[in-house]
């Protein structure tokens, strides 16, 4: 039974933001699956915010305490509902990728449940976190100062313990089979937010055929590489979401805010998500042009400053200095380059030949350059180049290190070379139905992509065709 | 459809069923179809020893100490952390207990821990503490007070 509940805790995120989602008028003309997927992301978003400012001011959390914010908000802001979406009778045609999709959350979750992706970082600091901090009912300051917890990282960012401490507090203790389970509720989350935001750029047969390949990616990379309980679920959702909202509808009102609030998420989550936070912004700058570019910037980068700045400020009030204290980082030197590169290159083989990187190459060289595409190229590179420098910055040959953590955090970069592939066949293939592309505020779904915002809102300018 | 786009059709099948039979071999080649796990990581890391022993041990400890008490957490190996892996699991399997790294067996008195966990190898002896029992591979002592 505690498993059950522990396992609905984790279900609750999008129905809790749910109700939020009419304070960004914008997200009334989303797609239901993509509505959906945000309103995990604003769920995610207020229990962390919650759970950080309750413990700030020294109130113990409870269930009903944490709810009150997702209950009463949207009863305040109540407004007409979005138009229906129109029914997609052409579904009919995306049955093979949908039957797909689903076969492989199934084993996904078979995979997840039965132990076969479990990290053991869930054992040692992930879900040790999370449950202390629903025992505390807070984020115990003691227990993360303690010097016996150094290995746990006091200041590493929250997002996930907070989200476990809530569903230990909703299934009374801590449930460490029903945790697992975050894989297949953030992978399910992560592919029905994509096939949302696809839909609006591409035909339903096509979105599905992506969500499925998309899917079946992620669902091999995560089992391979040992992340149920981890982070990455959580951290790749919150990455996809980002990158779909970018990829599929930047030149619509939703799209930036949609990306930001994924971008806020996804540095609350891990250190990595921070670097791809600051790689999307510093994208959005190379690749958005015009006089929006500013705004974006803003919001891209202002929303996850915010949140990070939040969770910085709360341990510097508490004097815990470690991930963030960027004086300590050791210089990295070269001295290991080759045996580096070596092992990252054995880890990216994923024990079966390269095929993922394989797959979205392959998937790749079709379509067009553009904007879109070089944008989720360029936080590709960038993240590679990151992960070659953290590895390089350490003193003693890090074969170790690598071994234990190179096959998940090279997750990231495989997302972003995946909708490279998408931008540049969606550049090409777009052809949405109209029930589908017209949103309900009346704003016209095009291709879905960043060169639209170069020559304004009807998509003319530079960026439809940009040679390499 | 053009000749084009059909072929990409066909290749991003082809891709997405690859992936999906990795799936499958990845889930073949960690146990056995419909046979529960012992424990949540009896499935995983088959490239590293088994948490499995330990962690039963654990399950054991944590139902036979008191809530409350105070536990050291002797390490396995001579070269680990006393804050290492076996404490950090004994930590997050023992939620009930106050877990400590065996550096705290240093304190004198009633300051010092009430039990002393150790498990395989790791040898224990200390006068200040009776052995109690031996559990699924490892060893239970309290102390003398």
């Amino acid at each position: 039974m505690n498993g059950f509940l522990f396992f609905l805790g984790l279900l609750a995120p999008p129905l809790i933001g749910y109700g939020l989602l009419d304070f960004f008028p914008s997200f009334r003309s989303l797609h239901w699956a993509s509505r959906l997927g945000l309103a995990g992301c604003l769920g995610a978003l207020l229990l962390c915010a919650e759970m950080l400012l309750l413990t700030s001011l020294h109130v113990p959390w409870s269930v009903w305490l944490l709810l009150v914010p997702a209950v009463l908000l949207p009863i305040r802001r109540r407004r007409p509902r979005a138009h229906p979406e129109a029914v997609e009778r052409k579904i009919r045609d995306g049955i093979p990728a949908l039957m797909l999709i689903v076969l492989t959350l199934a084993a996904a979750t078979y995979a997840a449940g039965t132990g076969r992706a479990t990290s053991t970082d869930l054992l040692f600091f992930w879900g040790a976190k999370g449950q202390r901090f629903a025992q505390a009912r807070s984020i115990d300051v003691g227990f993360l100062k303690d010097p016996a917890h150094l290995l746990m990282h006091s200041d590493y960012p929250p997002m996930l313990p907070c989200l476990y401490a809530w569903s230990a507090l909703v299934a009374g203790k801590f449930a460490w089979g029903a945790a697992l389970l975050s894989l297949p509720v953030f992978l399910t989350l992560a592919v029905l937010t994509f096939y949302g935001f696809a839909r609006r750029a591409l035909k339903v047969r096509e979105a599905l055929e992506q969500a499925s390949l998309l899917a079946a990616l992620l669902a091999f990379v995560m089992i391979a590489g040992y992340t149920a309980g981890n982070a990455e679920p959580l951290l790749v959702y919150f990455e996809v979401t980002a990158l779909s909202a970018l990829i599929f509808a930047a030149d619509r009102r939703e799209g930036i805010p949609a990306a930001a609030l994924a971008l806020a998420g996804a540095a609350l989550t891990k250190v990595e998500g921070i670097v791809f936070a600051a790689l999307v912004a510093a994208g959005a700058i190379l690749f958005i042009g015009s006089a929006r570019r500013w705004r974006c910037l803003v919001l891209l980068a202002g929303a996850p400053a915010l949140a990070l700045g939040a969770w910085v400020l709360f341990c510097r009030f508490h004097g815990f200095h470690e991930v963030y204290a960027l004086h300590s980082i050791s210089r990295p030197t070269l001295a290991h380059l080759s045996a580096v590169l070596a092992q990252v290159g054995h880890q990216a083989s994923y024990g079966f030949w390269f095929v993922p990187w394989i797959a979205v190459f392959i998937l790749s060289l079709p379509g067009k350059l553009t904007r879109a595409s070089l944008l989720a190229l360029t936080v590709a590179v960038g993240f590679t180049a990151f992960i070659l420098y953290a590895y390089l910055t350490s003193s003693a040959n890090p074969h170790l290190w690598i071994g234990w953590s190179a096959s998940r955090v090279l997750i990231t970069p495989l997302v972003c070379l995946f909708f490279f592939a998408t931008a540049r066949v969606t550049a090409v293939g777009a052809a949405p139905d109209a029930s589908a592309s017209k949103s309900t505020d009346g704003t016209l779904g095009g291709t879905g992509s960043l060169e639209a915002i170069l020559g304004g809102a009807d998509g003319h300018g530079e960026g439809d065709l940009t040679p390499a | 459809m053009t000749a084009a786009k059909k072929a990409l059709r066909i290749i991003r099948w082809l891709c997405a069923l690859s992936l999906f039979a990795l799936v499958l071999a990845e889930i073949t080649r960690r146990g056995a179809f419909l046979r529960a796990p012992a424990t949540i990581a009896s499935n995983s890391r088959l490239d590293q020893p088994s948490l499995d022993p330990y962690l039963l041990f654990l399950g054991e400890a944590h139902r036979r100490i008191p809530p409350g008490a105070s536990v050291a957490v002797v390490p396995q190996a001579p070269g680990e952390l006393a804050i290492g892996t076996s404490y950090l699991l004994a930590l997050s399997q023992m939620p009930d207990q106050t877990i400590l790294p065996a550096t705290s067996l240093g304190a004198a008195g009633a300051s010092g821990p009430e039990w002393v966990m150790s498990f395989g190898g790791a040898a224990f002896s200390d006068p200040r503490f009776r052995f109690v029992a031996s559990v699924r591979g490892g060893r239970l002592f309290q102390a003398v007070r």
